[in-house]
């Protein structure tokens, strides 16, 4: 009675709360996650235009059948190991042969789009349709679709590359 | 005086300190779970200098994996061919028309768009085969991950 008299008429006590191991479980939480944190490289995308399936793989345009007059069709033949052999570019007129590099497919493309723009920045470009062999590797394809948009072609369809193309035969 | 004021006991409040730590402990917490959604990370990326980010008003969108051996994934799912993924994307594309009001569905609105994150080294006609599945369920609308490129690099 004495006591419990004692502790009203004291000063409140304030509870003591040790901070200081949580702080020390918090810094071995954050150490952990720091060391493990690896940031994934910023990835982006590559938008297709698929044609739809309406027939199977037949209804997919290849080179000088049912496309369109003014889409640009490329030949891409790949070597086993996966590397390109050469690049052609087909047309009504005639092949147009682009050796193996992409600069060549380059300005290749970026006349064919200044050509089918006439001087109108407005007009779209053609539709761009590259037909790869099976065993190009993908980084290439990848390749090929960026040099397609930086020639400023929105509508690009990859197909592969059925007859005569170097890597589809075995 | 001097000797008072040694007497006084010195405590720096940690108080902040816990609390700006347990802020960093859960950010890092989060991120690595995000990160981890459902993205395979043996999969090394191409390079592309013109690859753009997703769209934003893209809401609906499904993340296949391609490895070097062609092997797909998505999420936890594993397809050893191109093939076995059929039956999983005819069931999301039943989805996809289910959850979409029939006349937005004629429009060609309410499809998920297809993320294909396909391993450098893998040929195209492994990419291919996915990619003419997807044609086959009714995805026309795919786009190639990449990593973005500089342009000067």
């Amino acid at each position: 009675m004495s006591r419990r008299s004692r502790h009203h008429a004291g000063a409140p006590t304030e509870p003591d709360m040790p901070i200081v191991p949580m702080l020390d479980m918090s810094f071995q939480l954050l150490s952990f996650f720091i060391l493990t944190f690896r940031p994934l490289p910023s990835e982006a995308q590559l938008a297709l235009a698929l044609p739809k399936e309406t027939g199977g793989a037949a209804a997919v345009p290849t080179m000088n059948m049912d496309a369109e007059e003014e889409d640009v069709i490329i030949q891409v033949f790949a070597a086993d190991n996966g590397n390109v052999v050469s690049i052609k570019a087909a047309s009504k007129s005639g092949d147009v042969a682009l050796g193996s590099d992409t600069s060549a497919l380059f300005k290749y493309l970026q006349d064919k789009a200044a050509a089918a723009r006439g001087g109108d920045a407005t007009k779209k470009a053609p539709k761009l349709k590259f037909e790869i062999g099976e065993r190009l590797n993908y980084q290439f394809v990848i390749k090929l679709l960026d040099e397609g948009r930086r020639a400023g072609y929105d509508r690009i369809s990859p197909t592969l590359l059925t007859a005569g193309g170097g890597g589809a035969k075995k | 005086m001097s000797a008072s004021a040694s007497h006084d006991k010195c405590e720096p409040n940690l108080t902040p300190l816990l609390d700006v730590v347990l802020q960093l402990v859960m950010f890092f917490m989060l991120c690595a779970n995000f990160v981890m959604e459902s993205v395979n990370e043996d999969i090394v990326l191409p390079l592309a200098i013109e690859a753009r980010a997703l769209d934003k008003d893209v809401r609906d969108y499904m993340i296949l994996n391609i490895d070097a051996k062609g092997v797909t994934t998505v999420g936890p799912e594993v397809f050893e061919t191109p093939i076995k993924i059929q039956g999983f994307l005819k069931n999301q594309h039943d989805l996809d028309k289910a959850r979409t009001k029939p006349a937005e569905w004629e429009k060609g609105k309410g499809r998920s768009v297809v993320v294909l994150r396909a391993h450098k080294d893998c040929s195209y006609k492994q990419v291919d085969d996915v990619m003419n599945v997807c044609r086959k369920v009714g995805y026309n609308n795919i786009q190639l991950r990449a990593i973005k490129a500089n342009p000067r690099t």
